[in-house]
């Protein structure tokens, strides 16, 4: 069976004057990596993990497809991993 | 003219699955959103439909529930992310319309009338609305739709969960008057018993009655439940930001233990009545009537209103006013779970009102100069700095609990 965790990440990201937040550099471990692409931002609540109303990002890392949330209620971003039971 | 189109959007059982948004291990539980056991709040506030299925009902003690769903997972309410959420749902609604009122924390109006341009019909903006809340938020709904706001909200009952229903001038003889007359909204309890009596058993049979006897059995409510009834509502949906004078101020308490004596049911009045003359100053309004709230120990609640002598801010005369409606319409002889107090029929000004043959406007004028002083204290010191000494004998509330007299630095008195 499948289980879901929420990640904590530290995001580095641009508030634009129009309301928008752009994730930019993403934190994790020691390393950096750089967002190279956002391919779509929409609300979305993904019913695995607790979370308030997130804004999903799709976003391109290091050549790979990654989903990141965040979360306007904490101010917080997160991801989502799979860990088995 | 062309016909209003109304949504009543229904979020189904809001408390517990906001707690399932929360703990996604949860989902498909049978789950129960309870009060508080040891402060005497432990009965179920909601529950999931799977506890629903197993026959959970809201009001049920937390052992009754246990004991009726053995399964059952209790968990406490978290208030303030159920307005979050509430406010999330209304963000999502006011996409559609600004005109959104709210009816509790989990449903809302939405009059999306003149929306054609965007909505091929008032049942699809429904289903979008629908997936839109579950996609976002992650709750279900349940979408009512009519012509008028009293058919939306029964159309939102209809169906649960997940689900609209529409109800329109064609079809709501055939939906919505085969349904018992405690369907419609604003038919309480003692409003059906007295329907029943009179051989008014379905909407239906409401709708087809003489108005004018209805008038004569509930007096005006009677007629506009008869207009209800036959789909003649015309009350607007409020817009988002207008603005809703207040229709009372009220405060309630669970005590500890059960009330049993009378002068210890006055004292808990005067408590109550504390918060609600600080709230009546703080907004400037006064009181011209009372109504109080009594839950005894088999849960069950009597409702009574009464007018005061005259218009008043004054705890005193309030508690004074609902201790007498508690004597004169109380009959019941269980022990008292619960006490609520509401100051009702508020003015916005000092002037206006009914004045009884004793009013001393100079003896009112002293009594609202010691209040504004009591106000000062309890602004610089907190609310219990300073309180009438009978409510010191409450041993049975929660404030009887607390420090007599709390400084302004934290420091408390000598022996405390």
């Amino acid at each position: 069976m499948i289980r879901y965790q929420r990640v904590p990440l530290a995001v580095e990201a641009l508030f634009q004057t129009d309301g928008r937040i752009l994730p930019r550099r993403l934190h994790y471990g020691d390393a950096v990596y750089e967002v190279e692409r956002i391919l779509s931002v929409k609300r979305f609540c993904p019913q695995v993990v607790a979370c308030i109303a997130p804004v999903e990002y799709t976003v391109q890392i290091a050549g790979h497809f990654k989903k990141i949330y965040y979360e306007e209620e904490t101010a917080t971003w997160f991801s989502i991993r799979e860990v088995s039971a | 003219m062309t016909d209003r189109a109304i949504l009543h959007v229904d979020l189904n059982c809001f408390y517990a699955s906001v707690e399932t948004v929360l703990n996604p291990a949860l989902r498909g539980q049978p789950i129960a959103v309870c009060g508080d056991e040891e402060a005497r709040h432990g009965i179920v506030l909601a529950k999931s439909e799977p506890a629903k299925q197993a026959g959970v009902k809201t009001g049920m003690t937390n052992a009754e529930a246990k004991r009726t769903c053995p399964g059952l997972i209790i968990v406490p309410p978290h208030f303030s992310v159920y307005q979050t959420f509430s406010r999330l749902a209304r963000r999502i609604y006011l996409r559609y319309s600004e005109r959104v009122e709210p009816f509790g924390l989990d449903e809302n109006w939405i009059d999306i009338s003149g929306s054609e341009h965007r909505f091929a019909t008032p049942l699809a903006a429904a289903e979008e609305i629908r997936e839109t809340v579950k996609r976002e938020l992650g709750l279900s709904v349940s979408v009512g739709v009519s012509f008028n706001k009293i058919f939306a909200k029964l159309g939102s009952d209809l169906k649960k969960p997940d689900a609209v229903t529409v109800i329109s001038r064609e079809n709501f003889r055939e939906t919505v008057w085969r349904l018992p007359v405690s369907e419609l909204l604003f038919v309480g309890r003692a409003t059906t018993e007295r329907l029943r009596l009179a051989g008014i058993r379905t909407i239906g049979d409401l709708a087809q009655a003489d108005p004018d006897i209805l008038r004569l059995l509930l007096g005006k409510n009677g007629h506009q439940l008869w207009e209800f009834a036959n789909g003649r509502d015309r009350s607007p949906v409020m817009r988002a930001d207008a603005y809703v004078p207040e229709q009372s101020i009220g405060h309630g308490i669970t005590t500890r233990e059960d009330l049993t004596d009378d002068e210890e049911i006055r004292r808990v009045f005067l408590e109550l009545a504390q918060e609600v003359g600080t709230r009546l100053r703080g907004a400037r309004l006064w009181a011209t009537g009372v109504q109080i709230a009594v839950r005894d120990k088999t849960l069950d609640v009597r409702q009574f209103d009464g007018t005061l002598p005259h218009r008043t801010q004054n705890a005193g005369e309030i508690a004074e006013g609902a201790f007498r409606l508690y004597r004169e319409k109380y009959r019941r002889d269980a022990g008292i779970r619960s006490l609520t107090v509401r100051a009702t029929h508020l003015l916005r000004t000092a002037e206006g009102g009914q004045y009884d043959l004793f009013y001393d406007r100079r003896r009112v004028e002293r009594v609202e100069s010691l209040d504004r002083a009591v106000d000062d204290i309890r602004r610089a010191f907190g609310t219990d700095a300073i309180r009438p000494a009978a409510i010191m004998l409450n041993t049975k509330t929660r404030l009887s609990q607390q420090p007599v007299c709390t400084l302004p630095n934290a420091v408390r008195p000598a022996g405390k």
